[in-house]
């Protein structure tokens, strides 16, 4: 291809996504919102500002402007892109990723259903309008049930409920309209990070994931860390059933987050997304792989870089483990400077200083830093993480408890 | 008055009952002691109408136990259930049984840091530390992967490989739930566990029997197990009879003996779990009583001997006799069927033909409803096959348990009610 050739819509991308693919060689169009604006695109970049998720001129337009430079696709790595990206490229006939597999993927009734009908990763579920629909799920599976908004993002609004009366908690908590139930998976959390070349899903990497514990009935991650440490055998089913599901739901081309539960009935999918995962895990990916997803996602959208054979192999370890002190406001905050330099320790950021309030920790939103390391296997880079996030003291304002705090 | 055999509880494929059987085909009457009776409802055929006499005795409480059987002889006690094989040897001891195995070492198999300290020094241990819930170690001194175990439940019941000192403390309160509550069986755990050393490979089991002749064990024979993969290891298929080679065979046999020696057990049936490290064997657990999983059944195919019956003769010092003439006649295995998910099962299929070789298809009647807190235990049925070699009857087992269908109530269609 000649690099005038590689040219790609992309779909309310942040700065160092356009910029990434400037880096590439590839032309952007960038559509993007007038507040992302200034965050989206270096000012020369021809760009379309509009609201992408909802104005009916979106697809119109981005056709004008395809009609005179024509793009390979459409392309989006944020959450709120994934749908309008897909819509612009069924309208426009390109090749991507169809809006019935991103639908399937963002829909979690909807990926439960396609599953099923694949008859892969059974899950005993139901729609629900009120705690009585979750009662007559419980009445078969047993409390706990997990109750799920059907198109959350980040764990957002997922409660473990016990009991009838949390049930009802969780309904008056979602304002009303559906939740999926669905029986608590037990066993060990991992994410998947894949890409898929023309229907042919490589898998780069197994992610293993820390959740906050279940006392709140909250599932709020805490923590990632990869190469997962898994049995041979283990790991080939995981590829095999992620592979399966993405084949089932439609997803033929690029990045595939796919979040799983290792239980002893063997990999169960929790959801699955088609954008990398967040969480720094983008991060982490490129620290053991040396494979930048986003370079990925945008080079072979454009055309530009060939398929992978094969997961590249990993080299040593990486971990990120978050801040979350418990509740209260925020006195002082020392040993965050301290950290540079700190061997394996390849990020920090805290974003907590003297008067902040720290919340109890309800959502991804509430955890209040992070710290990232690297080691020769997880247990390492875990290790170095724990430790950095020990010499983080954060000490209470006098109304509540003074205590040094360190994550869980 | 013929002599009795007592049997305290029998378990859920009812030994105990085989044990009764075996004893009234051997001359004895048969007492059954039971806490619920209500519990042996569902028993086909039920212990209570195969006993000559039923006794309800609290089986978790020793005093009470003694005093039922106070003042009369057996011939023999048993019992077939980790939790109350001590009980049965103290009522042995008490009432004269002849053949009675020494309590200590049955308790010292029992606990299973009792276990670990009689083996203290072997090569046939692995590296351990006890701890108290109420003191738990925040790492392991052991390092990772480890083994977290309580001491005294059955069926690997909360035992966890741990990774990280994060996994460790999973495991630690994952021990907590189990110990604030009785478990399925009315018995509550010691809040003491064990954090051990992890070692790599698969595992088998033997059955052994003491011989009054030899004065030393006999190999019945050794087992190869499937289990799920890390962590949870939940055993899902059997094959017997297992060999590691003739002179290895041997050889683990010599080790078998050396570490039963040093349990100081005698005068009964084992059923020893077990990895090999390099040449030398590794003993996970020691069960006074005979293999669960239905083990039995494959050892009767392939030997013509009942272990139920040959755990009675060891108590009764006649295995010698029990076990004249046996010998070994092709392979049999077991796969369990286990649920796919959560929910009411509401069929169970089976489609196609059977196999050669198959021996048993047995399905729980549906509708079956599965928890997703029993889902990784609960089985919904089995197949036995037998064949000429381990590999013809792993592909059988395979085959068959492919034919079996899960039906579950509409839970996953549900979804479309949207």
């Amino acid at each position: 291809l000649r690099v005038s050739d590689a040219r790609l819509a992309l779909v309310g991308p942040s700065r160092g996504f356009t910029d990434r693919a400037a880096v590439l060689g590839i032309d952007a169009f960038v559509v993007t919102s007038p507040e992302k604006l200034a965050g989206a695109a270096p000012p020369a970049t021809p760009a379309l500002v509009l609201d992408y998720t909802c104005d009916p001129l979106f697809v119109p337009l981005l056709r004008a402007a395809h009609e005179v430079m024509p793009f390979r696709a459409c392309v989006s790595a944020t959450e709120d892109g994934l749908l309008p990206a897909a819509r612009a490229n069924e309208a426009l006939d390109l090749d991507w990723v169809p809006v019935e597999a991103v639908e399937a993927t963002r829909n979690k009734i909807r990926m439960r259903e396609r599953l099923a009908w694949a008859g892969l990763s059974p899950v005993s579920c139901q729609v629900c309008r009120s705690a009585e629909d979750v009662a007559e799920l419980a009445a078969e599976v047993g409390f706990p049930v997990v109750l799920k908004p059907p198109d959350g993002v980040t764990s957002t609004g997922v409660r473990l409920v016990g009991s009838l009366a949390e049930a009802d908690d969780a309904f008056a908590e979602a304002g009303g309209g559906l939740l999926l139930a669905e029986e608590f998976l037990e066993g060990r959390e991992y994410s998947v990070e894949s890409f898929s070349f023309h229907g042919r899903h490589v898998v780069l990497a197994v992610t293993e994931k820390r959740v906050l514990g279940y006392g709140r009935g909250r599932f709020v991650e805490i923590g990632h860390a990869l190469p997962a440490r898994l049995s041979g055998d283990v790991e080939a089913e995981i590829r095999r059933v992620v592979g399966d599901v993405l084949s089932a739901l439609g997803l033929a081309e690029g990045p595939a987050h796919t979040e799983i539960k290792l239980t002893p009935q063997g990999v169960r999918i929790v959801e699955t997304h088609n954008r990398p995962g967040g969480d720094h895990i983008l991060e982490l990916v490129k620290l053991v792989t040396g494979i930048d997803l986003d370079e990925l996602t945008l080079g072979w959208a454009a055309g530009i870089v060939e398929a992978l054979v094969e997961p590249v192999p990993a080299r040593g370890a990486a971990a990120v483990r978050f801040l979350v002190p418990a509740p209260g406001r925020v006195a002082s905050i020392t040993g965050v400077h301290s950290l540079a330099g700190t061997a394996g320790v390849v990020a920090v950021d805290v974003g907590l200083g003297p008067g902040d309030e720290v919340v109890e920790v309800l959502s991804s939103a509430d955890r209040s830093g992070y710290v990232m390391c690297v080691g020769a296997e997880i247990p390492e880079a875990v290790e170095r993480c724990e430790r950095a996030l020990g010499r983080i003291a954060v000490t209470h304002a006098p109304s509540s408890p003074a205590r040094v705090l360190t994550a869980v | 008055m013929s002599a009795t055999v007592l049997v305290v509880e029998t378990n859920s494929v009812g030994n105990g009952t085989r044990a009764m059987r075996h004893a009234q085909a051997r001359g004895f009457r048969a007492q059954f002691l039971t806490r619920t009776p209500a519990e042996y409802r569902s028993h086909e055929p039920s212990p209570l109408d195969v006993a000559d006499e039923v006794t309800v005795v609290e089986t978790f409480d020793v005093p009470k136990l003694m005093r039922v059987a106070a003042g009369r002889r057996y011939a023999a006690v048993l019992a077939f259930d980790e939790l109350r094989i001590v009980q049965a040897t103290i009522l042995g001891e008490l009432c004269g049984a002849p053949f009675n195995p020494p309590l200590e070492s049955i308790v010292t198999a029992r606990f299973k840091d009792l276990t670990r300290r009689a083996l203290e020094g072997s090569s046939y241990t692995v590296r351990y530390a006890i701890h108290s819930l109420s003191e738990p170690p925040r790492r392991s001194s052991l390092g990772y992967p480890c083994v977290v175990k309580p001491i005294d439940e059955a069926a690997s019941e909360g035992v966890v490989v741990c990774r990280d000192s994060e996994d460790l403390r999973d495991a630690v309160e994952g021990l907590r739930a189990m110990v604030s509550k009785p478990n399925s069986r009315g018995y509550r755990l010691l809040p003491t566990f064990l954090v051990e050393e992890f070692v790599e490979g698969e595992e088998w089991s033997a059955e052994l029997v003491w011989s009054r002749k030899l004065q030393d064990w006999r190999l019945v024979g050794f087992t190869a197990k499937e289990v799920t993969p890390e962590p949870y290891r939940f055993e899902v298929a059997h094959v017997f009879p297992h060999s590691f080679g003739e002179a290895r065979d041997r050889e683990i046999l010599r080790q078998l003996r050396d570490c039963l020696r040093m349990l100081g057990l005698r005068d009964t049936l084992v059923h020893v779990e077990f990895k090999l490290r390099g040449d030398r064997i590794v003993v996970m657990e020691v069960n006074p009583r005979p293999a669960g999983e239905r083990i039995t059944e494959l050892v009767e195919r392939v030997l013509g001997i009942d272990l139920v019956d040959l755990h009675l003769a060891a108590h009764l010092g006649v295995a010698d006799e029990a076990l004249r003439g046996a010998t070994a006649d092709g392979f049999a295995g077991i796969r369990f069927v286990r649920p796919q998910r959560a929910g009411t099962v509401e069929r169970l299929d089976v489609i196609g033909d059977a196999g050669a070789g198959l021996l048993a298809l047995c399905l729980k009647p549906t509708p079956v409803r599965v928890t997703a807190a029993e889902q990784p235990h609960l089985r919904l049925g089995h197949v036995i096959v037998d064949g000429s070699s381990p590999e013809e009857v792993t592909r059988r087992l395979d085959e068959e348990v492919r034919r079996v269908r899960q039906l579950y109530a509409v839970r996953e269609r549900e979804v479309a009610r949207e």
